[in-house]
């Protein structure tokens, strides 16, 4: 491949200045002429039946515009990302503590908040269910329909229980993960007006086109009719891809005809808005006696809280990475997605695969154990590969293994080590994790597109549906651009997640912009440079092959022509060519078939390998990060800065999510709704991290770019689980890894100093 | 949050008059505690006394034996106070723990001390430092030891228009050493799980006084005493540490709520009066040397 200018280089992004300064404009910071505010009344218990919602004493205080409940709702009154389960309004029946039941646009938001103060509901309490286990029996109260099971994923492949029969190694585990909050820095928010016969709503979101189509539908207007715009959104993770102030701020725009704005609280945010899947899971690993996996069997059960969300779709992929990066020929797996009157579960940096790397990595260290070979061995030796078959039947065309991630990170961590003398309660551990993951929605199309349009001047608009969460997406995309047509990064103004100018790009999720929008922007590029390098061919007589883009220049046999872009430019327009392009992805995916989960979930995959190294307090059970060492295969680095930024925030919010986070519920109540309660790593609990880029190209990728957003989150929490272990001879089944827990384990394990302290036993 | 008046008066007299003449006022000093309950709904002010800046509530002062710490003096004054440092230095130990930076840039001492939650982290250093709070009305002043000042989870004995204007510590004579130690979460912004303060004072090899002071173990901060009984007289060796930590982890009833468990504290309890005690034999020592 020629030499690259544009992509592969740490081009500072194009926000940074701005957020820096403070002068970017978040939703909340928006002011327009004759703005009401609203507000929303929610549900304080988990689960009633609706009988009667009066509204009269609030729209009887003076200030107050619109009262709106369920019978306001013009469209079918419903919405969701995969299922449309979830009432904008409450008409009939409360399934958990936060449901809406009441908008209010006021002329002050202390108006709005005393109106909802004067609505008055009338309910009859039900009977809830907050464990998904319990949820799933025929007895247990029913949150939608007659079953709480929403769905389960089975995956099925070759004979596990002959396998298991007479396997020499076999291992048996029972984990549980914890419910964990995004905390984005940005609390949901948005404003909307009317343009004329359009709504425009902007507000914080992470999928523009899919909050449209929602808001079109629930308003019964056509999609041309509501513009959706992103404003400027301090985080997602997954928390901002379902609807949060969009389809309220309609309706209310609509019924006022003002513009209306809509902020919550963090403690709201933290109430309404949906979680990472809480998740059980039994897991049996069968290997051979130089521990070679011969056979997963594995039950998870994830709790999904009252509403589907993007929930079964976190649960599949779960479920399709269950092997973790290894090669399995014999499987069972069977994923169930679970109804409760718990805050609802959706989509979260990693996608349910941090959950069940927790259970498959303690899994590997366990059976290195039995095998009488290291946590390293067992790794390299089931990596994998080339021609590699995964759980779901794909064959694998990749190059490298996963010690092109694991050996350095490995490496990396042990020549830091420290060797110094400790007192006698600190004990020392290394602990490592590798992952893979694939890139875009599991074998479901999900395209995205992008339009270009080449200016005379040499510059470019750029229009993408993708979201530009804080991740960096327009940066990378204008990269892309610039490197296919020759021009510079600044000649590359982009416009993005906006339904009235962009193309659809799918949802800033499942690590897959970079891949598939950067796909679509190569082929938009792609479509100009056709037009400008024919018209060059005609002009200097040259054909084409001999012709590239470079420098903001023709260059013809590798040499400067003299030429300029913008010169070319000027030669098609004076000839009525337009110099513009659009162009747009899907990668190529075989859906999973229902019975045996038997497809090809994804065109790529990027894997990655973490190593850490921790201190554990034997006395207090406090566990230290020391170090992490984190080796992600990103195909390309677009922008290596951003790489590490990625790689740095990945990993601290997974030790968040193995050490500190936890949402506690009490009969589906949050008991944690602040950051004063619920914990996430501050400045001064982040260790050294060492990011380590490896570039294993991927054809299919733009200039062999994969994804990167979500797989340095998987390793953190399990490579610390191991950490804990090699420290201290203890093995933790339960996220987070609190000192409480940590003590109790090592109290246990003095009483019991030969047995084996893990209450579910390996068995042979 | 309704309506409220802001006052800011330059005098301490000023102060208790308006105290006297407004039963429904909140003294705001840093307002770390204050503007969190006010956001929640829990307090509304009708009338805000700012007492931040009132002269004699900002100094730090040693005289007649005594170290003397004005009630509206920063966490982060505290830490930096050269007085401080030297005479009572678990105290500026505990202060640098409280929060954050701008918390301890805003938060103070007295405010810390009103506010009176069980796991206010200066408040076992103050205890174990035998701190006498000063206290002011407009009909006259009194001093009264700070282990009898709290009453409860933000009870105090304080009464209606009264305000604490300082503490006074002894300073530390030959042959004292004190420490902190904090559980906490994570390493800022962290809720103390349980912290300690200790104070010993040895004479010829002997423990003449110990005060053992333990935070978020019951509903006030506590004196443990039976611990303070049990090392007097010893020479503080590894095996009467155990045992006072061992009185301490009996002695403390504490809760299981969001942050901790009870077991977990009990347990915890003893290992940081361990901890303070270890490092008082460790500065006692390096006094001899």
């Amino acid at each position: 491949m020629a030499e690259l200018s544009v992509v592969g280089k740490s081009v500072i992004r194009k926000d940074a200045l701005d957020k820096v300064l403070g002068r970017t404009r978040y939703s909340a910071d928006l002011k327009m002429p004759g703005m009401l505010h609203a507000k929303v009344l929610r549900s304080t218990v988990p689960h009633a039946r609706v009988i009667r919602v009066d509204t009269a004493r609030a729209e009887a205080l003076p200030g107050v515009h619109a009262v709106l409940t369920a019978k306001d709702v013009p469209g079918p009154n419903g919405h969701g990302i995969i299922f449309k389960d979830e009432p904008v309004l409450v008409s009939d029946k409360i399934r958990k503590i936060g449901d809406p039941l009441a908008v209010v646009a006021a002329e002050t938001e202390a108006i709005a908040a005393e109106a909802i103060k004067r609505i008055e509901v009338e309910m009859e309490e039900l009977p809830g269910v907050f464990d998904p286990v319990e949820a799933m029996q025929d007895d247990s109260p029913k949150i939608h329909g007659d079953s709480n099971i929403l769905a389960l994923r089975k995956i099925l492949r070759g004979h596990p229980d002959e396998v298991f029969a007479r396997a020499e190694i076999v291992v048996e585990g029972e984990y549980q993960t914890q419910m964990q909050e995004h905390s984005y820095i940005e609390p949901e928010a948005g404003i909307a007006y009317l343009d004329e016969d359009v709504v425009v709503i902007k507000a914080s979101t992470q999928n523009t086109h899919f909050d449209c189509r929602e808001i079109a539908r629930n308003l019964a207007l056509p999609q041309s009719r509501v513009r959706m715009v992103q404003a400027p959104t301090g985080g997602g993770f997954g928390g901002k891809l379902d609807v949060s102030v969009q389809i309220h701020l309609g309706l209310l725009a609509l019924k006022t005809r003002r513009p209306v704005k809509l902020v919550y609280t963090r403690e709201e945010s933290f109430i309404a808005s949906s979680k990472r899947h809480p998740c059980r899971i039994r897991y049996r690993t069968a290997a051979d006696r130089n521990g070679k996996l011969l056979a997963v069997d594995v039950q998870v059960v994830g709790d999904t809280g009252a509403y589907s969300s993007y929930g079964p779709a976190p649960i599949t992929r779960l479920a399709v990475h269950a092997a973790g990066p290894y090669e399995v020929p014999n499987a069972r797996i069977y994923a169930y997605t679970v109804y409760t009157n718990n805050p609802t579960a959706g989509a979260m940096r990693g996608f349910g695969v941090p959950q069940i790397s927790f259970a498959y990595e303690q899994q590997m260290d366990r059976i290195a154990e039995k095998a009488g070979i290291s946590p390293l061995e067992v790794r390299l030796r089931n990596s994998l590969r080339r021609g590699s078959v995964t759980v779901t039947g794909q064959v694998l065309d990749i190059e490298g293994s996963l010690g092109d991630t694991l050996i350095p990170a490995y490496e990396t961590l042990l020549s830091a080590r420290k060797n110094e003398a400790l007192p006698d309660h600190i004990k020392k551990g290394v602990g490592l994790a590798c992952m893979y993951y694939g890139v875009g929605n599991t074998g479901q199309p999900n395209p995205a597109g992008a339009f270009l349009d080449l200016m005379e001047d040499g510059s470019a608009h750029l229009m993408v549906g993708a979201a530009d969460i804080g991740q960096g997406s327009n940066t990378i995309l204008a990269q892309i651009a610039a490197e296919e047509l020759g021009l510079d990064f600044q000649d590359i103004k982009v416009i993005s997640a906006d339904t009235g100018v962009t193309p659809d790009g799918g949802a800033t999720s499942a690590s897959r912009q970079t891949y598939i929008s950067g796909n679509a922007t190569l082929e938009a590029a792609r479509s100009v440079k056709t037009v400008l390098l024919k018209e060059a061919a005609l002009w200097q007589d040259v054909p084409v092959e001999r012709l590239l883009l470079k420098e903001k220049c023709l260059y013809v046999d590798q040499k400067p022509s003299g030429v300029t872009v913008q010169q070319l430019v000027a030669r098609c327009r004076g000839k009525g060519v337009m110099t513009i392009g659009h162009g747009w992805y899907n990668p190529s995916t075989v859906p999973l078939d229902d019975e045996t989960g038997q497809g090809i979930p994804y065109e790529v995959y990027s894997f990655g390998s973490q190593a850490v190294e921790i201190a554990v307090d034997t006395q207090t059970g406090e566990i230290e990060v020391l170090r992490v060492t984190a080796a992600h295969d990103v195909g390309q680095a677009v922008n290596p800065l951003h790489v590490e930024g990625q790689i740095e925030g990945g990993t601290l919010m997974g030790i968040g999510y193995g050490l500190y986070e936890e949402m506690k519920k009490n009969n589906g109540s949050i008991q944690t709704p602040s950051f004063a309660t619920y914990l996430i790593p501050t400045a001064l609990d982040v260790p050294p991290i060492d990011s380590i880029i490896v570039e294993e190209k991927v054809d299919t990728g733009p200039f062999g770019a994969k994804g990167l957003g979500e797989t340095s989150l998987v390793p953190p929490a399990s490579a610390i689980a191991n950490a804990l272990w090699h420290a201290t001879g203890i093995r933790l089944h339960s996220l987070p890894l609190t000192p409480e827990k940590v003590l109790r384990a090592l109290e246990s394990q003095k009483e019991w100093p030969d047995g084996n302290i893990a209450a579910e036993e390996d068995t042979v | 949050m309704n309506a409220y008046q802001y006052v800011k008066p330059p005098q301490l007299t000023e102060a208790l008059r308006l105290m006297r003449e407004n039963p429904d006022c909140h003294l705001l000093a840093g307002g770390t505690d204050l503007l969190v309950r006010m956001k929640l709904g829990r307090l509304q002010p009708g009338l805000l006394l700012d007492v931040s800046q009132l002269p004699e509530l900002r100094t730090i002062r040693e005289e007649a034996g005594l170290l003397r710490i004005g009630a509206a003096v920063t966490h982060t004054e505290i830490c930096r106070a050269e007085a401080i440092s030297r005479l009572a230095p678990a105290l500026a130990g505990a202060a640098s723990q409280v929060g954050s930076p701008q918390i301890r840039n805003r938060g103070t001492i007295g405010g810390n001390v009103g506010n009176a939650s069980p796991a206010g982290d200066t408040l076992p250093a103050l205890l174990a430092y035998g701190a006498v709070v000063e206290l002011a009305r407009y009909d006259g002043r009194r001093r009264r030891p700070l282990k009898e000042f709290f009453q409860g989870p933000g009870r105090t004995v304080l009464e209606e228009g009264e305000l604490i204007t300082g503490f006074s510590l002894a300073i530390r004579p030959a042959g004292q050493a004190a420490a902190f130690e904090k559980m906490g979460k994570r390493k800022a912004l962290s809720i103390s799980v349980v912290n300690a303060a200790v104070l010993i004072e040895m004479e010829a090899g002997a423990v003449v006084k110990a005060r053992i002071a333990l935070g978020a173990v019951a509903a006030t901060v506590r004196r443990m005493t039976a611990a303070e009984h049990h090392l007097k007289g010893t020479d503080l060796s590894d095996g009467a540490i155990a045992q006072a930590a061992q009185l301490v982890s009996d002695a403390v009833n504490p809760i299981d709520d969001v942050r901790s468990e009870a077991a977990y504290r009990k347990q915890i309890a003893g290992v940081l009066t361990r901890r303070a005690l270890e490092t008082c034999r460790r500065q006692l020592n390096d006094q001899r040397e």
